[in-house]
């Protein structure tokens, strides 16, 4: 686990807001590009690496992992140092007083800490009520010259990078989600050359996710698969936040059930998860919910679509959680579906 | 570089025993005699050419930060905080518990989309917020860390544009200036006591008994204090202002500073061309309210870096501030008499 650690460390160090991810997926198009027979940019950025099948049909399936994270832009120059954002993503404002988020700007990055009042000096009005967005400033601590020099309307902005080994298999750091679920696609790449398979696999890496799942929805298009499957991450357990709604780190993966998913492709997850002794656990969800699955399904005249979860804490906040199991036995659910694809479905998956 | 150093080193209330190695390892060569008291005050004697006075200069060494209080069965840890911190500065924080070894840890809370709509528009509340080490039960942790440890924010010292960043500055920044003032070496008219003392977030406490076993005619506090020179406050708020050199407190929650002593540091400082500040503002207290009480009284004065994001995991300060103030307090050791008149009373 070593090395997947040190390339997870490396896949959420790199910034990559929604609209801005072309460096995470330079970092994982040399990764992959071994192991694939072919790789290619859509339209929008997100980067589709196929690794072809063995069999005559060559049916497709398409694995999506979204790899932008949540952050905000820069939307004005205050002068003095002081910067103000907007969020790309649902982040709560809440956990920003006191965090060092960084501008990432043409040439060189710049650090700032998000401004707060010290106790001595707060009123009570203020203690009562939090800081929106409109009034939060950040601090770059930069005098005029440099400041104009280096801040621009519209840069990303990004947490700062926090990536540790925590107890009990557990791994906290920024934007785990989703490149958490991006490590699963890769290190399903890696491992499928090991093993002889009929189907042809396309790995997605889709941009845009945090704003509507337009990276995925683009390249189901391109891509036209048979099935597909998204990975992403679910809300795990944490003390204020339980089952039902939430779902226990290293425990069993979650798989998604409802209308947003093709029940035989469910049927097929569940088995191969079965027949291979993995862990797997219903997520029951009445809507689409926002994943690269909502999008998937809906492309040209419908793609049968699965979703499968890593158990994530402190979602779209700077420390997220995960535990390496988890990451494991996802890689292990994928290639348990290779193999019951090629078995079950070998001239590509019947919706019937 | 020593700001970095003390900035770095964990030291929460209570807890100031690394710093305070630290800084007797730095100082011992430099010291004519020393004390470490009940409480774990760093006392440092310089002589004086004459013992007939006794001056006093002080740092504290400890930091805001946190405590263990509970572990539960889950492996989740409850905190209380050690010194005035906001919640509001907490959430989604890494920190270290300082157990039996260093522990990692992140401060969680919910995420936005499983929140209730009043508790998206609510504050924090420091009961809701907790530590999670990745540690699935109590067990394991149990073995590692207990109720009491101390816990500090892990924020490494960087430089941050033009300024430095990093936790603890109140008041790191004081024992920075002391350790490098007191390594010039140089000799002061009177006997000197450098004090690194403990427990000043708690209540001003460990200066309280350092002020009592010297009994000081005359001291100076150094201190990391509020800036907050930031567009989102109004300028009559900010108290001092990065950049503007140190600031000299005119009154605080705990005192009212002599007008003869104003006087002499602010000649001082502009017949050195030292910039200056007052602080514009009453902002909470420290060590000079216990000290001014100590024995028949002491005529005390503070003299503060300013640092913007007090009492949070990461606060900025300025260089210049820091040069400054390093010059100042040179100056204060090298002109002591300056603050005497000719009969030997504080002038």
């Amino acid at each position: 686990m070593a090395d997947e650690k040190q390339l997870l460390n490396d896949l959420c160090s790199i910034s990559g807001i929604a609209g801005r991810e072309h460096q995470v997926i330079e970092k994982i198009s040399q990764t992959v590009a071994p192991w694939t027979d072919e790789t290619k940019l859509n339209t929008l950025g997100s980067l589709i690496a196929i690794k072809r099948g063995a069999g005559p049909e060559h049916p497709r399936l398409m694995i999506s992992t979204h790899i932008d994270e949540v952050g905000f832009a820069v939307s004005s120059r205050e002068g003095h140092g002081f910067v103000r954002i907007e969020p790309r993503g649902g982040i709560d404002p809440k956990v920003l007083p006191g965090q060092i988020l960084h501008i990432i700007g043409q040439n060189e990055t710049t650090p700032a800490v998000v401004c707060t009042i010290p106790p001595h000096l707060l009123l009570q009005e203020e203690r009562k009520s939090i800081l929106p967005y409109e009034k939060l400033l950040l601090d770059t601590g930069l005098d005029e010259d440099d400041f104009k020099k280096k801040i621009n309307i519209g840069d990303p902005v990004v947490f700062e990078p926090y990536f540790k080994a925590l107890g009990g298999k557990k791994i906290a750091g920024k934007s785990l989600d989703n490149r958490a679920s991006a490590l699963v696609s890769i290190k399903l790449l890696e491992a499928l050359q090991r093993t002889k398979h009929g189907w042809d696999i396309c790995c997605v890496f889709s941009t845009q996710e945090e704003v509507g799942a337009k990276g995925a929805e683009t390249a189901a298009y391109e891509v036209q698969p048979s099935c597909a499957i998204a990975i992403d991450v679910t809300f795990g357990d944490q003390p204020e936040v339980q089952e039902p709604k939430a779902y226990p780190l290293g425990k069993a993966i979650p798989v998604g059930v409802g209308p947003n998913f093709s029940k035989p492709l469910q049927k097929l997850i569940f088995s191969a998860a079965d027949e291979e002794g993995i862990k797997v656990t219903h997520e029951p969800m009445p809507y689409p919910a926002g994943t690269d699955a909502s999008s998937i399904q809906t492309i040209k005249e419908g793609i049968p679509t699965a979703l499968i979860s890593i158990p994530l804490r402190f979602m779209h906040s700077p420390l997220e959680m995960v535990d390496e199991n988890d990451i494991r036995s996802a890689v292990r659910l994928l290639q348990a579906v290779v193999k019951k694809l090629d078995h079950d479905h070998r001239e590509g998956f019947s919706w019937l | 570089m020593v700001i970095r150093t003390l900035s770095n080193l964990p030291g929460v209330s209570g807890h100031e025993e690394p710093v305070r190695e630290y800084l007797w390892e730095e100082s011992r060569a430099f010291i004519d005699n020393h004390w470490i008291d009940s409480m774990g005050n760093l006392i440092l004697l310089k002589k004086g050419t004459s013992c007939s006075k006794k001056v006093m200069m002080l740092a504290h060494m400890d930091e805001v930060g946190l405590m263990v209080r509970h572990i539960e069965k889950k492996g989740t840890i409850r905190f209380s905080t050690l010194g005035g911190i906001e919640p509001s500065v907490l959430a989604a924080k890494p920190v270290i518990i300082h157990g039996k070894e260093n522990i990692p840890g992140v401060i969680g809370m919910k995420p936005i989309h499983l929140q209730a709509p009043e508790e998206i528009k609510s504050p924090l509340k420091k009961d809701s917020l907790y530590i999670d080490t990745g540690h699935a039960s109590d067990e394991e942790l149990k073995r590692l860390t207990q109720p009491g440890d101390p816990i500090t924010f892990d924020t490494p010292f960087a430089p941050l544009g033009q300024l430095w960043k990093g936790k603890a500055f109140d008041d790191r920044a004081g024992c920075a200036i002391l350790l490098e003032t007191l390594k010039m070496n140089i000799q002061p008219a009177y006997d000197t006591f450098f004090v690194f003392c403990v427990q000043e977030e708690v209540g001003l406490r460990g200066s309280r008994i350092a002020a009592q076993r010297i009994e000081p005619d005359l001291a100076f506090v150094f201190e990391g204090t509020t800036a907050c020179d930031i567009p989102l406050v109004d300028p009559h708020r900010w108290t001092t202002q990065l950049g503007q050199g140190p600031a000299f407190t005119i009154a605080h929650h705990g005192l009212v500073f002599q007008a003869s002593i104003l006087q002499s540091l602010s000649t001082l400082a502009q017949e050195n061309q030292i910039p200056f500040q007052w602080k514009q503002k009453i902002a909470g207290g420290n060590d000079s309210t216990p000290i001014s009480k100590a024995g028949v009284g002491c005529i005390t004065g503070s003299i503060s870096l300013p640092v913007r994001y007090i009492h949070s995991p990461a606060s900025l300060m300025s260089p210049k501030d820091y040069e400054a103030t390093l010059r100042l307090s040179e100056l204060i050791l090298r002109k002591q008499s300056n603050f005497f008149t000719h009969d030997g009373r504080l002038s």
